[in-house]
């Protein structure tokens, strides 16, 4: 009886301490939308107040009055292109992956799991001369490229095992019926696989959303600039505009917020998958 | 015994059929060779000429630039900050990871919600990390001294980001919080798949809990705590993102890890020739970590 309540009694310990250490781990996050909401004056106050006390849009209206929009734009292009891109590619690599044996099979699949442990200082000088030869800096293209590279080794992982989970037979019924093989790739495999291709497309995205070290140095021009670029760039001005940054912070990680929360099951298993399926 | 007529070679002709396979990855090829095999190539190449980008002539300077970089007085803060800041990153969020991951490896409602929240700080730009830090360790307002201030550490609004002797650290504590959910990700999938009879006739015969950890949980741990520690090593080796949008790699050079030191000769001092050098340098250093990441995977594929 004894055991069993002491049993309780560290439970309950356990699950309280598991709740104060989420709420704090996620303060930080509360405390950017929170700061956002504030004019300048009770932004600087001391001692800090947790909750404002007279919430306010006015900081996000500067927002929409700055080169913002035109950066959100940037990044909303380049990472839905990106998107797009890399699962198509994907898609007919992960497919030829999953369906054929041929020679160099598992060495080029395996060989993806590396890409993501490649030193982005290490190529990031040559592709920048690349670009400038090809005049395509201060080009959607130059990222959109780039950050294909990155993209494709993750989704052709994840969709190699969304399509091994897919019957061939669904497929050869349907080439009988006298559909091409990427007839029955389009028609039959990837109707079935519309959950996963939805968690690699949000990864991609969010990828190439979150992305500033390539950005940053492609981008010279501020029309062009990305979001995280954009944001950088508001501590350079004389005196930071601490209310116009938490405002753009927020609207940064909006996308990311609503894609995660929308599959994030899918997402912590994409996490694990490259690395532990091995 | 069967004579075995000498082979003949037989007219080989790919057809269709064989070359299908690769006709459906080449898309995704062209683009590696281009982006990252092309690049890596060229870097190589770089380092072994006296390239300022601005100038016509671009002379072959043999190891020239590997001699001055290594002579550069800057190069072993760079690298005593590099190495502190990897190792520091890897054992804080593996600890963290750690603990968390045990406490959401029980049963209890809620618990994929909670291991969902706790992801969040991972997935978030890291941008926007360095956002919420640079106003949390603002040094007249930011939350982090008036919350040591009351309690009497640090009564001097300690500017975190702006001491050299804080700074590095200040950056971890940010990057160990953004990082520990991938540590905790990988761990709570390597607990799933340890057996529960394991426990259950550990605890028959008496074991206590620190035993069931110290004897079950890490050694069944082992592989996965390898691969994590040496992905997430390389992760933070190659970091700039967060660091750089946290301080720039100041003050004085205090967190002026690698990659910033390559990015700012390369594109702040124009030296492409040297940058490229230290580059290639530092892929050397990575090549040698992959190498034992290769040799784990495999390790791993055989005792499966």
């Amino acid at each position: 009886m004894t055991a069993r309540l002491q049993r309780r009694g560290v439970a309950w310990l356990l699950n309280g301490t598991t709740v104060v250490f989420t709420a704090l781990v996620l303060f930080p996050f509360y405390w950017l939308l929170a700061s956002s909401l504030e004019t300048p004056d009770q932004l600087f106050r001391i001692p800090a107040v947790l909750v404002p006390t007279a919430p306010t849009f006015d900081n996000f209206d500067r927002l929409l009055h700055s080169s913002f929009p035109h950066w959100f734009q940037n990044s909303a292009v380049i990472a839905s292109a990106t998107t797009l891109l890399a699962l198509t590619l994907a898609a007919l690599a992960a497919y030829s992956f999953s369906r054929f044996t041929f020679r160099g099979n598992r060495e080029l699949t395996t060989m993806l799991l590396f890409v993501q442990l490649f030193p982005v200082a290490v190529v990031v000088i040559p592709l920048f001369i690349l670009w400038t030869n090809l005049r395509l800096t201060n080009t959607y293209w130059s990222l959109i490229v780039t950050y294909l590279v990155f993209g494709l080794p993750i989704s052709t992982w994840l969709l190699i095992g969304f399509f091994n989970a897919v019957p061939v037979e669904l497929e050869e019924a349907a080439m009988i019926d006298g559909a091409s093989r990427l007839g029955a790739l389009w028609r039959v495999t990837l109707p079935l696989c519309v959950p996963g291709l939805a968690a690699t497309a949000i990864y991609v995205f969010l990828l190439a959303w979150n992305e500033y070290f390539f950005a940053l140095t492609f981008m010279n021009s501020t029309d062009m600039r990305t979001i995280p670029v954009g944001l950088t760039s508001f501590f350079a001005e004389h005196s930071v505009d601490w209310g116009l940054v938490m405002a753009g912070s927020v609207v940064a990680s909006l996308p990311v917020v609503i894609l995660f929360g929308l599959l994030s099951r899918y997402f912590v298993q994409g996490l694990t998958s490259g690395a532990v399926k091995g | 015994m069967i004579a075995v007529a000498p082979a003949v070679p037989a007219p080989r002709r790919l057809t269709y059929r064989q070359i299908y396979p690769y006709l459906l990855i080449a898309p995704s090829l062209t683009v590696f060779a281009l982006v990252l095999v092309y690049p890596f190539v060229d870097g190589v190449r770089i380092s072994f000429f006296q390239d300022t980008l601005m100038s016509q002539s671009r002379p072959f300077v043999g190891f020239d630039n590997y001699r001055v970089v290594f002579q550069i007085p800057q190069l072993g803060t760079v690298m005593r900050v590099s190495l502190t800041w990897a190792l520091g990153s890897v054992v804080g969020e593996a600890i963290l990871g750690m603990v968390v991951a045990l406490m959401l490896n029980r049963a209890f409602r809620g618990r994929g919600f909670f291991r969902s929240l706790l992801v969040v700080p991972w997935v978030m730009p890291a941008v926007v990390t360095a956002v919420i830090w640079r106003w949390l360790y603002h040094s007249e307002f930011g939350v982090v001294n008036q919350v040591f201030g009351p309690l009497g550490l640090f009564p001097d609004k300690e500017n975190w980001l702006g001491d050299p002797n804080t700074a590095l650290w200040a950056v971890m504590v940010a990057n160990i919080w953004r990082g520990f959910p991938f540590w905790m990700i990988m761990i709570l999938a390597g607990l799933q798949a340890i057996e529960p009879e394991l426990y259950e006739a550990a605890r028959v015969d008496g074991a206590r809990a620190w035993q069931l950890f110290r004897y079950i949980t890490l050694p069944n741990l082992r592989i996965v705590l390898t691969i994590t520690s040496i992905l997430s090593f390389v992760g933070n080796f190659n970091n700039f993102t967060l660091v750089y949008a946290l301080t720039e790699g100041g003050p004085v050079d205090s967190t002026k890890i690698l990659p910033i030191f390559i990015w700012e000769t390369a594109f702040k001092f124009t030296r492409f020739g040297e940058a490229a050098a230290m580059a290639t340098f530092f892929a050397v250093l990575m090549a040698m970590l992959i190498l034992v990441y290769a040799r784990t995977l495999r390790l791993r594929s055989r005792e499966v």
